[in-house]
């Protein structure tokens, strides 16, 4: 398994006025290809920043991160976004769906632009979405606008997938079976995924756990034995 | 500042660029409202008091010849309440003013003066406003200049004019400059609608001087009458029948009341149309800018869900929250009434300096009507304020609690195309995003929509108007009178004398006779007074079409009558209409109406040549002629024999609408501008909220990894349709507003004929498309700052 992402001393910091906040602080990592990677920590310690990042949404104030030994902080607005559009896929906490699209049609959304899109029936079928793939966002509950929203972004067979708090506004029993397909996605499509969130309890079925506080990683550890996502109770 | 007004102002700064917008087509409406309605309402005070200070004739009648005795008949009429004859004759003017001698041939050739006399010792009608210089002396040859014709040639007091009266020249001394209030409009009756000052003038003279000139001693061929005050519509009636009695005994040509007087009716219908202008006009700019911010308004509002929610959870009523955004509207009211009022009061000045002196009204003083400013801060804070309650409604409903969660999505549905299978599935899938966007949100697809139909409608209709003055002035009146020449005799002439004609200019290429006179036809209560002109059955001197573009010939019997006759008598093809001659003792007759045809200028009947002469003056007479003739000396020719009253030449007229096209293309450019920049703010201002609504969903967009390039042409290809119905739209709309236009605007001078061909169209449709791509072009800004991060951490 070769590395994927390399980051070396990211570091972002915003201007508030006249405070400088540090959101990020020399952050360094590396995650291999293949990994479901959970990166901890509570709200305000730079998780987001990181994986804005990591997604090419955001440039650090220093340091550099590489994908596959591109380095994409130094991408300009335009490779930025070719790397957005081929190479990573996001999945957001409020799902962020187009609510005028079928759930197939947001899907196709993705597809349009990508060099080597995936099937869109079997990622419908893999989503458990097949009979419902007509219906609109506003017809779909939260866990199935979730899972739309997770169909879009692997649609486009990008390499890594980055999720930030995806069960963050499901329910306990909707955000398992969430858990439940991005593990799916992550074996069988071998996809390197990073999940981000302030739940603890889902670290367990990290390969990899990632822990931040106030901007700085302060744990990278490998998880010998990562427990099955049906497992997990909070 | 409370902090709930400091919000307000940021809220401004987040939106200027819209605000300006709006408050940018709120000021056009009211500089149009203000500059119209002020500069109507300076002309009408102008010219009213010039009338009452300079006892403006409320009747005026043309005769052969009366005495002073029979005046004093006329002024015994009941209703009349003072009457004064005068002599008028129209002469060459050969040489008069410091750029008289230098213009050019033909310029000089055509240049005519009208010779009007005023009473010894002082006129009580008509009066004269002595301008500059001083009275003539009695029993001096000294005259006094009418100030469009001493503008238009630099004739100052102390210089002489020329003039060729009984085939002599005589030379006068001009002793001053002067205006009159029934020749604010200086016409002459035989060029055409505009003025030609150069060429075209009135030389007063005192009537002892003027009656042996014009061969009138002792004797006036024109009466002018003032009513008594406070005559009831039948008593005018009644006297108007009278005068028009007495005065037939003496060869009147019909008497004019003031309504109908040439430069009073021009004046009138001048006002008119500005003050028609002065409400459509605006309404349009005015209901668009209150329509653009209610939706701004209904955009702000959704967007602020939370912030309200805050509000009302800290206290706030909801009509606080409501006065807090009305308040916006309320700014823009103030930003764009203030501009708009004081441009417009600006505006008006000019525009009432301009008229003023297009109309030669002496600026006897105007006072700034502060009613007005005050109508247009009522009229712009009123459409403000409805659309800031409008669009502000959704407060009411946003509840504290509620305001803090998270948005569902909005219900998706199918749209009707995509139930056409074969066209849903020939469009690619952004062609199909592109068309389920524009119908997401119905009402602004249809307002835009709609904008663009007005703004095409608008440009269509201003880009037309060229070729209803052409229709007018240029080549379609050459079509329809394809003549080089018209002359008029003083009396009739046995048609035999065009046989001499040859002998005087070179180069005859064609000449025909014609017979001219004033009639009065009726049908039933519609009457209207015109000129009759006699044909040859087989003129190749006009080409009567009517609206169809059906030929007409004269007919034998019969008449042809022009379509604004036909309209006023209400009558068609095949109706009978009585006809009354003002000059011929014979009985009134019924004609039928065998044609109607089609005319941009004047108004007139036509009939057979030969019959006209044997019924309305004798028999084988005419009392002018039409030639075609490339001797390049025939005006001058022609003016110089005594016979000829009056001769006009296409070439002239056609300089003065080369003239008038000027100050057209300047109109119809500043007119474009303005229908533009309605096409720019609604497009602008609707793609905004709507970029500003999609947020979201842009950002999620751009983290798929779609570019800005890629974003701005989806939000292209949605306006691009609703671009595209809003000109297939227009085009219908256009054609209404020109037709509709053609009739409101037509007078009895001419009839406005407003057309658009495929030219206009493409011209009109070009110029929309500039806009919108400009309008399109700026809001690419907004996709450049949008800060997609923030848009998608930001949802709870």
């Amino acid at each position: 398994m070769g590395t994927i992402i390399r980051a070396e001393g990211l570091a972002k910091d915003y201007q508030m006025g006249e405070v400088t906040v540090h959101a990020l602080v020399d952050a360094s990592f590396e995650i291999n290809e293949g990994e479901f990677v959970v990166i901890l920590g509570p709200s305000g310690s730079g998780k987001s920043t990181l994986l804005n990042i990591l997604g090419g949404m955001d440039r650090p104030s220093a340091g550099q991160c590489y994908m596959e030994g591109t380095e994409i902080t130094a991408f300009d607005d335009r490779r930025a976004t070719e790397y957005r559009r081929y190479k990573v896929g996001f999945v957001f906490q409020f799902y962020n769906l187009m609510a005028n699209l079928t759930a197939r049609e947001n899907v196709e959304l993705a597809t349009e632009i990508s060099e080597d899109p995936l099937d869109i029936e079997m990622i419908m079928e893999s989503v458990g979405l097949g009979e419902r793939e007509g219906h609109f966002p506003s017809q779909l509950s939260g866990g199935e606008q979730q899972r739309v929203s997770i169909a879009r972004a692997i649609a486009k067979n990008p390499k890594l997938l980055l999720c930030d708090e995806p069960t963050g506004a499901l329910d306990f029993k909707t955000g398992i079976s969430i858990l439940e397909l991005l593990k799916k996605v992550n074996c069988e499509l071998n996809m390197t995924v990073v999940v981000i969130t302030h739940n603890a309890d889902i670290a367990s079925m990290g390969d990899r756990v990632i822990r931040m506080r106030s901007g700085e990683v302060i744990e990278n550890k490998l998880n010998d034995s990562p427990i099955d996502p049906s497992e997990i109770r909070w | 500042m409370k902090t709930i007004d400091k919000r307000l102002f940021r809220m401004i700064s987040d939106t200027k660029g819209q605000f300006a917008a709006v408050s940018v087509v709120l000021a056009v409406g009211l500089i149009f409202f203000m500059s119209m309605r002020v500069s109507a309402a300076n002309m009408t005070q102008g010219m009213y008091s010039f009338y009452d200070r300079f006892s403006f004739a409320d009747i005026s009648c043309e005769v052969e010849q009366v005495s002073s005795r029979q005046i004093r008949m006329i002024e015994a009429i009941d209703g009349i309440a003072a009457a004064e004859g005068r002599v008028t004759g129209t002469v060459p003017l050969l040489d008069g003013g410091r750029d008289g001698g230098s213009g050019d041939v033909a310029g000089d050739a055509r240049a005519r003066v009208k010779i009007v006399t005023y009473g010894n010792g002082v006129s009580s009608i008509n009066k004269l406003m002595l301008e500059s210089g001083s009275w003539p002396e009695a029993g001096r040859r000294e005259v006094l200049a009418i100030r469009q014709l001493a503008d238009a040639r630099g004739i100052r007091p102390g210089d002489s004019v020329r003039l060729q009266i009984g085939g002599q020249g005589m030379d006068f001394y001009v002793a001053g400059i002067a205006s009159s209030p029934e020749f604010v409009y200086l016409l002459d009756p035989e060029q055409g609608i505009m003025p030609d000052n150069r060429n075209y003038g009135i030389i007063y003279m005192d009537e002892a001087l003027g009656q042996p000139l014009l061969g009138l001693p002792g004797a006036y061929n024109e009466v002018l009458m003032l009513e008594s005050p406070g005559l009831s519509a039948e008593q005018r009636d009644r006297m108007a029948d009278e005068i028009e009695r007495q005065l037939g005994r003496y060869g009147s040509h019909g008497a004019v009341l003031q309504e109908n007087q040439i430069s009073n009716a021009m004046m009138r219908e001048e006002i008119n149309q500005l003050n028609r202008m002065a409400m459509a006009l605006p309404i349009v700019f005015l209901l668009i800018a209150a329509m653009i911010l209610a939706m701004m308004l209904g955009r702000m509002v959704k967007k602020d869900r939370q912030p309200i929610g805050i509000m009302k959870g800290l206290g706030y009523s909801s009509a606080q929250v409501i006065a807090h955004y009305v308040k916006y509207t309320l700014l823009v009211a103030a930003a764009g009434g203030a501009a708009g009022a004081s441009l417009g009061m600006w505006l008006a000045g000019w525009m009432t300096s301009y008229y003023m002196e297009f109309f030669n009204l002496p600026d006897l003083g105007r006072d700034l009507d502060y009613r007005y400013i005050l109508a247009a801060v009522l009229i712009a804070g009123g459409f403000c304020v409805v659309a800031g309650l409008a669009g502000t409604r959704g407060v009411v409903r946003v509840l504290p609690t509620e305001s803090m969660t998270v948005d569902s999505p909005k219900a998706g549905k199918r749209v009707l195309l995509e139930r056409v299978r074969p066209v849903w599935r020939s469009l690619s899938f952004s062609g199909k995003m592109a068309v389920k966007n524009v119908f997401r949100n119905k009402k602004r697809a249809l307002f835009i929509l709609m904008g663009v139909t007005v703004t095409f409608g608008m440009m269509a209709f201003v880009v037309a108007m060229p070729s209803m003055i052409s229709d007018m002035m240029g080549d379609g009146l050459k079509e329809f009178q394809p003549m080089d020449y018209n002359v008029s005799f003083r009396q009739p002439v046995p048609e035999r004398v065009l046989n001499e004609i040859p002998h005087i200019v070179d180069d005859v290429q064609a000449i025909e006779g014609k017979a001219e006179s004033p009639f009065r036809l009726s049908s039933g209560n519609h009457e209207i007074a015109l000129t009759m002109v006699g044909l040859e059955k087989s003129t190749i001197f006009y080409n009567f079409r009517d609206k169809a573009g059906r030929r007409h010939q004269i007919p034998e019997t019969g008449l042809l009558v022009s379509d604004y006759v036909a309209k006023k008598l209400r009558v068609g093809v095949g109706d009978k209409v009585r006809v009354h001659s003002y000059i011929s003792d014979s009985e009134d007759s019924w004609m039928e109406v065998r044609g109607i045809v089609y005319q941009a200028m004047g108004v007139n009947a036509y009939m057979d040549k030969g019959a006209m002469a044997a019924e309305y003056l004798s028999p084988g007479t005419i009392n002018g002629f039409f030639m075609n003739s490339d001797d390049p000396e025939a005006m001058a020719k022609l003016k110089e024999l005594p016979a000829v009253s009056s001769v006009s030449s296409l070439e002239s007229i056609s300089e003065t609408f080369q003239e008038y096209t000027q100050v057209m293309n300047a109109m119809i450019f500043f007119m474009l501008i303005l229908s533009g920049v309605l096409g720019f703010a609604i497009v602008y201002n609707a793609t905004i909220i709507s970029i500003g609504e999609r947020e979201t969903e842009f950002s999620s967009l751009r983290v798929l990894g779609f570019s800005r390039g890629e974003i701005f042409r989806l939000i292209l290809r949605e306006n691009n349709i609703i671009t595209v119905g809003g000109l297939l739209a227009g085009l219908p709309v256009a054609n209404i507003l020109l037709r509709y236009s053609s009739e409101v605007f037509s007078t009895e001078q001419y009839t406005m004929h407003l057309r658009a061909g495929p030219a206009e169209y493409a011209l009109g449709l070009g110029a929309t498309v500039v806009f919108i791509v400009f309008a399109q072009a700026a809001t690419y800004r907004k996709i450049q700052k949008l800060d997609f991060m923030a848009a998608l951490k930001n949802r709870a």
